[in-house]
């Protein structure tokens, strides 16, 4: 409510002309919008300038010719002939040790059991790399692990006060199984949108009762759904227009909102205009909230809210306001608003050039627009290129749109872009580039970036490595949970603190106040070095359970050599085997009986950067 | 839970940061963290406290119900205002234990706020600097510009940070002065020292053999990193093991559940005996950053019903302040440690508004200091009857204290020059520890001192 203080003291303090105007005029330090946020975007479009700069001069420069080469798919031809025709040479490709980690963490969201690397490693099959991809895609892990992807994006999380346990997991399954069933996305998402009923049952109004600002007059739970909705669905934020106009805020960050105003992003709100939110915060079936999602066939968006509750936007203009699509200019055909504009986004080409993007981003760094959900519309086409110094913000654009016909052409379905894309040999480039890397070849995707794997991924390969996977329980949830995908929210598993800190020590987030993080920090690190549940798992002594089926035990009793445990163990830990100097170090490190050297060995490596990375 | 929490905001932290960010984000720290430091003019600097403890009032306290009390109909009946020397004035009731050493205590009460919303005043505070958008991601907290005045040379970074999520950070001054914030509980940070194997002893021993291990394992890839992300995590082992096994980190995070119940048991006051521990430890500790949240007080604020209410914040703060100075004086430690208790702006003057509680107010708001070279017994400055105007500036200025006098009096306590600037910044633009020092528009509150 700093915004209901702003204009509190707008109203109170400034001459009546002045507060008039407060509805459309610039705040230079928004709070929706951080500074930090604004400043890495600037620096974004530095680094697209770069790219640009660097793209004009190698064409001019250029001598050589394309190569002939037998592409994997059209993502390799666009990709690699970009490259050739400004003479950035690609990083060599992916190892089958590279190849197989990276697969199985961004695929599964784990690294392999022993069983599966050596197998896939010793294979001599010419076409065992798509044979993997074919089967992790048909994994119950591949399920867990995109829907994970997916929840992050929508946060339905019980920690909302509109939100219980039964309504996170209603919707919590709804994503599950969509993802499951690979079906088609515009379809799940107009479900979405359009859903209506209990937020107990109804799939789907989960969302809107997540985005809803209880507290706050309706206006504010429709703009930052409209907002929310723009953002995932079609890869652009409106929240920046949803208090001032884009002129005087955002010129150095977005040509396209600098020219939208606020009574635009009011038309696109007004969408929601006719959905009604019911909620009872103290129902008799406990402290749980009981919400409804309803929609009315009249009424549209007023700028009019009570003056003892204004919310935390300054005030609107005191006006009807009706729906019109904010790019297109679409109009209500019937009084559905709601149904009409899930029409509307999963049928905007704009929905599929964004959701390619966002799941672009997620397999290869970064995306071809970036951010994903910062789009700038007049800087993304190069029929039509922005005006003086701006650099278009797309690396490239026949490849984004080649990528949109082709999730449109396969039925909007998730699977089949994905197969697509970690098929490629762009996506199977190493990590490690041989040469003098530059700036502007990050747009080139010219290696695999590396990433730190996320808390969910640490914990479920540190318990896959060192075979300490512990049963979760999650409440309204009838299945055993192995695995951290698995879970539905940052709030589980509420039955086991232990695990629960190791996923937030190591950057897990709340869904509401914390974001997710990858950055290192000292409490993290000492957590990952020196916690006793962290460290236990390397030696098997954490319950009589896991002692019975501890990697270093099972290790140390089938290895008739100590080279052959060392093996083992890197096999198991780090999905490889040793090299010999790696061999060498970790012989000499021997002391005492097996089972403790190879423990220290193993906890060596589950803190390796090799483990923490995906490379 | 609530989304709107904490401060009436709702504002998410921001610590989204992208992957690219975050890379050019390192490379900056190597090229920008020994960037050359300018001095604008000589300053005479005091250099009475060796460290600052900084009690963050997130949520803007009011005036009028911390240390600037009128009579008033507001006041609740057992409010207990007294008077006190030299103009000091406060209710017994909130601060029982403050109300014992006035004589330590020295009220600012000509303060003014240059925002009345949350994030841009804490922003303010947290940096004495205004959020320029353009250029708020570099601009440090003060506590990161202390450390690296000071330097990381203790085993206790030098900048601690407790109780706050939203804190900005060191930005381009670089990691070794980045907050470390840990938890504030009895048991101390549970993963610097372990029994894994026997005693401690032998528990070090084991775990520097498995560290070197690794580190041999390792050189490879910390040699020649996949990409920046990597090798910035690869800087976090070494800092993280100095800690480890070590009592003398140890001990500073640690604390008995009689001293818990002393200072009150709460955050704020887990949060100052830590800062006790960690002025005593004389190991590297500059700036201690303790929030106290709670006082974005709009409704009922003394309806002791409300979790968050006038009451319980202050009597909160009375007690961790209260026991913190008689343990620092105790160890002799309370004259070289300034303390300081400010919030980001006032609140509303007067009458209380419609919903029993005050709201945001730039106009007057206190600052509290007490150590550190600090004169105490005294309140400078005065606001009308009902706290709404500054009627009395009471410093040589003759103009209300801001933010910027406030940071250049703790820098010019802790003996360093408030004029200093940094050309050398990311965005080329020159970084002014205190903006308008070198113009000298705005200066130390001098009078503050003895």
């Amino acid at each position: 409510m700093a915004m209901l203080d702003l204009l509190r003291i707008a109203i109170t303090t400034l001459p009546l002309a002045a507060s008039v105007a407060a509805y459309q005029n610039a705040d230079p330090g928004c709070p929706r919008y951080p500074a930090a946020m604004r400043t890495e975007q600037m620096e974004l479009v530095d680094l697209d300038r770069a790219f640009q700069q660097f793209s004009r001069r190698a064409a001019k420069a250029q001598v050589g010719q394309k190569q002939a080469a037998s592409y994997a798919n059209f993502v390799d031809q666009r990709l690699f002939d970009k490259m050739a025709d400004d003479q950035v040479t690609p990083a060599p490709p992916t190892s089958d040790i590279e190849f197989l980690r990276r697969a199985y963490v961004d695929l599964t969201g784990r690294i392999p059991t022993p069983e599966a690397a050596r197998s896939f490693l010793e294979s001599t099959d010419a076409a065992k790399r798509a044979k993997l991809i074919d089967e992790l895609l048909s994994s119950s892990a591949y399920t867990d692990q995109l829907t994970t992807f997916f929840a992050n994006k929508f946060k339905v999380t019980r920690s909302h006060e509109s939100i219980g346990n039964q309504g996170r997991n209603v919707f919590y399954e709804f994503l599950r199984k969509s993802i499951s069933d690979d079906r088609p996305y515009d379809q799940f998402v107009r479900e979405l949108l359009g859903a209506a009923g209990e937020v107990d049952t109804v799939p789907g109004t989960q969302f809107f009762a997540r985005w809803m600002d209880v507290n706050g007059p309706v206006q504010d739970s429709w703009d930052d759904t409209t907002d929310k909705i723009t953002t995932t669905f079609l890869g652009y934020k409106t929240e920046c227009v949803s208090c001032h106009n884009g002129r005087a805020h955002l010129e150095k960050i977005n040509l396209f909102l600098t020219k939208r105003t606020r009574l635009q992003f009011w038309q696109m709100s007004a969408w929601l205009s006719r959905m009604t939110y019911v909620r009872w915060s103290d129902d008799n079936i406990g402290f749980r909230p009981r919400v409804i999602i309803a929609d009315r066939n009249y009424g549209s968006y007023s700028g009019s809210v009570s003056a003892t509750n204004p919310g935390n936007r300054p005030t609107r203009l005191n006006a009807i306001t009706e729906p019109v699509y904010l790019t297109s200019g679409d109009t209500p055909k019937n009084g559905n608003w709601r149904q009409e504009f899930a029409r509307l986004v999963t049928s905007d080409r704009q929905f599929a050039r964004a959701t390619v993007n966002h799941l672009w981003a997620y397999l290869f760094g970064h995306g071809i627009v970036d951010p994903p959900e910062a789009w700038d519309f007049e800087r993304t086409d190069p029929a039509k290129p922005p005006p003086g110094d701006w650099p278009l913000q797309n690396s490239h654009p026949e490849l984004l749109e080649d990528l949109a016909n082709y999730f449109i052409a396969n039925n909007y379905q998730i699977k089949p872009l994905i197969r697509l894309l970690v098929s490629s040999d762009s996506y199977q480039l190493s990590s490690t580039y041989k040469g003098t890397w530059q700036p502007a070849y990050v747009k080139y995707f010219a290696r695999h970036e590396a990433r730190r794997l996320s808390a969910e991924e640490l914990y479920d390969s540190l318990t896959t490595a060192t075979r300490t996977e512990q049963p979760m329980q999650v409440a309204g949830i009838n299945r055993v949970l192995w695995y951290a995908n698995q879970l539905p929210d940052p709030t589980e598993p509420s039955t086991d603190y232990r695990i629960v800190d190791f996923l937030n020590n190591l950057g897990r987030g709340n869904w509401i106040t914390i974001d997710r993080s990858s950055e290192p920090t000292l409490l993290g690190l000492l957590y990952s070095m020196n916690d006793s549940q962290n460290v236990y798992r390397t030696m098997g002594t954490s319950s009589a359970q896991v002692l019975s089926r501890s990697r270093i035990l099972e290790i140390d009793a089938a290895s008739p050599t100590d080279e052959e445990a060392i093996r083992r163990l890197f096999l198991a830990t780090l999905s490889r085997f040793p090299s010999d100097p790696e061999l060498t170090t970790a012989l000499k490190y021997r002391s005492g009986v097996r089972a403790q050297w190879l423990s220290d060995l193993q906890w060596a490596m589950v803190n390796k950067l090799d483990f923490i990375f995906n490379r | 839970m609530n989304t709107s929490h904490k401060t009436c905001s709702g504002h998410a932290p921001y610590t989204r940061r992208h992957f690219l960010f975050g890379a050019s984000g390192a490379a900056l720290l190597a090229t920008h963290a020994d960037a050359e430091v300018t001095v604008a003019r000589n300053a005479t600097v005091r250099g009475t406290a060796r460290t600052c403890i900084f009690f963050n009032l997130n949520g803007a306290p009011s005036q009028l119900d911390t240390f600037d009390p009128k009579d008033g109909a507001w006041n609740p009946r057992d409010a207990d205002i007294r008077d006190y020397s030299n103009g000091l004035r406060m209710s017994r009731r909130y601060f029982p234990k403050l109300s014992g050493i006035t004589n330590d205590l020295l009220v600012l009460r000509s303060c003014s706020s240059w925002e009345a919303a949350h994030e841009r005043g804490q922003f303010y505070i947290q940096t004495a600097h205004s959020q320029n958008p353009a250029l708020a991601a570099e601009i440090p907290h003060i506590g990161a510009v202390v450390a690296r005045e000071r330097g990381a040379n203790g085993l206790i970074p030098p900048f601690l940070a407790f109780n706050q999520s939203n804190i900005q950070g060191a930005t381009f001054l670089g990691g070794l002065f980045q907050p470390m914030m840990p938890p504030a509980s009895t048991g101390g940070i549970g993963t610097l020292t372990h029994n894994y194997f026997g005693t401690a002893d032998q528990s070090q021993t084991r775990f520097e053999r498995r560290f070197s291990l690794l580190k041999d394992l390792d050189a490879a890839l910390r040699e020649s990193p996949a990409n920046e992300a990597m090798a910035a995590y690869g800087t976090y082992y070494d800092r993280a093991k100095a800690m480890m096994y070590n009592t003398a980190v140890d001990s500073v995070f640690k604390f008995t559940t009689a001293d818990q119940s002393r200072y009150g048991n709460t955050s704020v006051g887990r949060s100052a005996i830590v800062a006790r521990n960690a002025v005593r430890a004389k190991n590297g500790a500059a700036f201690i950053n303790i929030t106290h949240n709670g006082w974005d007080t709009h409704v009922g604020q003394f309806d002791t019903g409300q979790s968050q209410n006038i009451y319980a914040l202050t009597n909160e703060l009375d007690l961790a302040v209260g026991s913190l100075v008689e343990d620092l004086k105790a160890s002799g430690d309370f004259d070289s440690t300034l303390i300081v208790l400010m919030g980001e702006f006032g609140r509303t003057p007067g009458l209380l508004n419609s919903r029993a509680g005050r709201d945001h107010y730039r106009d007057v708001m206190n600052v509290a200091l007490l150590g550190g070279g600090v004169r105490g017994g005294r309140a400078i400055g005065a606001s009308d009857a009902t706290g709404a105007r500054i009627t009395d500036f009471g410093w040589s200025a003759q103009r209300p204290i801001y933010v910027e006098d406030i940071t250049a009096t703790i820098y010019s306590a802790l003996g360093i020059n408030w004029t200093k600037s940094i050309d050398d910044t990311p965005s080329k633009r020159r970084y002014d520890y205190v903006p308008g020092t070198a113009e000298g528009k705005f200066q130390p509150v001098e009078e503050v001192f003895a």
